[in-house]
């Protein structure tokens, strides 16, 4: 069983921070598989964890913080992030494939919505030749992190060349919430008090200088 | 520090930035938006290969395969030759 959260706004930093805390809850058993909708509550970028900030971070003006997972630099504005949490064995081994079964859901959500977009391995969703979800993946212990973006379509700044928006935030929510419901027989959960305790504690690593400039 | 890059499957992007003294290899880092699990495997894959001769490229392709093993790293559309493979063109 997939339980799905509650769709929260919250900082970057508690957001990360509760991905991490939820991967150890999962590893241990004492929560279900997870997937989430969530948002920012002001504008930031994050970065892979592979990334050098030096060579991201030009010009310091908004929020940033590094993630777990790799992936690309990320300057999100107005736009739903999602999070699956999950024991490795529940998708593919092959790393490609599992982030298609992943996608596959926000794609049936975006179809229904009349967008029909692509996936481009690794890790992107095109409308025609436009980036409109990015994701990035990563596997520790055993278990399957993986954080996307989907873009909105008032999204003036990612209206670029490059990126563009699928829908407003109700229309493109309320779609992939239920689509991935279904796809995963998702069970309404909360966070667990434990859970959002250790994601508290977890902030300050991802609020950090050290954390954030370590490569 | 030198730094050289490659693009490898699906467009992303891999770099190693090096330090070298006596044509051996003093700091390693290695970037780029690609997927490697357990993320902290970059790191002992960094290590490994500080105090190498950046021209031995059995050597290192030795500790990174062995380290590979050892921590059980998955990588996406590279492997350790393409590290070695860019350390050779380090400048």
């Amino acid at each position: 069983m997939i339980r799905i959260l509650p769709t929260e706004k919250n900082t970057v930093f508690f957001h990360l921070a509760y991905d991490e805390a939820c991967m150890k809850a999962v590893k241990e058993e004492r929560v279900a598989p997870t997937m989430r909708l969530y948002t920012y509550s002001e504008p930031a970028t994050t970065i892979g964890y592979f990334q050098r900030y030096a060579d991201e971070i030009k010009e310091n003006t908004h929020t940033v913080a590094r993630r777990i997972a790799g992936g690309g630099c990320w300057k999100h504005q107005k736009e739903i992030m999602y999070s699956i949490i999950a024991p490795e064995s529940y998708f593919s081994q092959d790393i490609q494939k599992s982030y298609g079964q992943i996608i596959k859901p926000l794609m049936q959500a975006l179809r229904k919505l009349g967008k029909e977009t692509h996936y481009t391995p690794l890790d992107k969703l095109r409308l025609a030749s436009k980036i409109c979800a990015e994701h990035a993946q990563t596997r520790k212990d055993g278990i399957l992190l993986q954080q996307g973006r989907i873009l909105l379509a008032d999204d003036a700044q990612e209206n670029t060349d490059a990126y563009c928006g699928v829908g407003s935030y109700e229309q493109v929510h309320d779609a992939i919430r239920e689509e991935y419901k279904k796809a995963f027989r998702a069970e309404e959960g909360t966070m667990s008090s434990e859970e959002r305790e250790h994601a508290q504690e977890l902030v300050e690593k991802y609020a950090s200088e050290e954390w954030n400039t370590f490569k | 520090m030198q730094k050289i890059q490659t693009t490898i499957a699906g467009g992303k992007t891999l770099c190693v930035h090096a330090e070298k003294k006596d044509s051996k290899l003093e700091k390693v880092y290695i970037s780029g938006d690609f997927f490697l699990s357990p993320p902290e495997g970059i790191h002992a894959l960094e290590e490994a290969i500080q105090g190498f001769v950046s021209t031995d490229t059995q050597a290192l392709q030795e500790v990174l395969m062995y380290v590979v093993q050892r921590e059980d790293i998955r990588m996406h559309g590279f492997d350790e030759n393409t590290i070695v493979q860019l350390i050779q063109q380090l400048p």
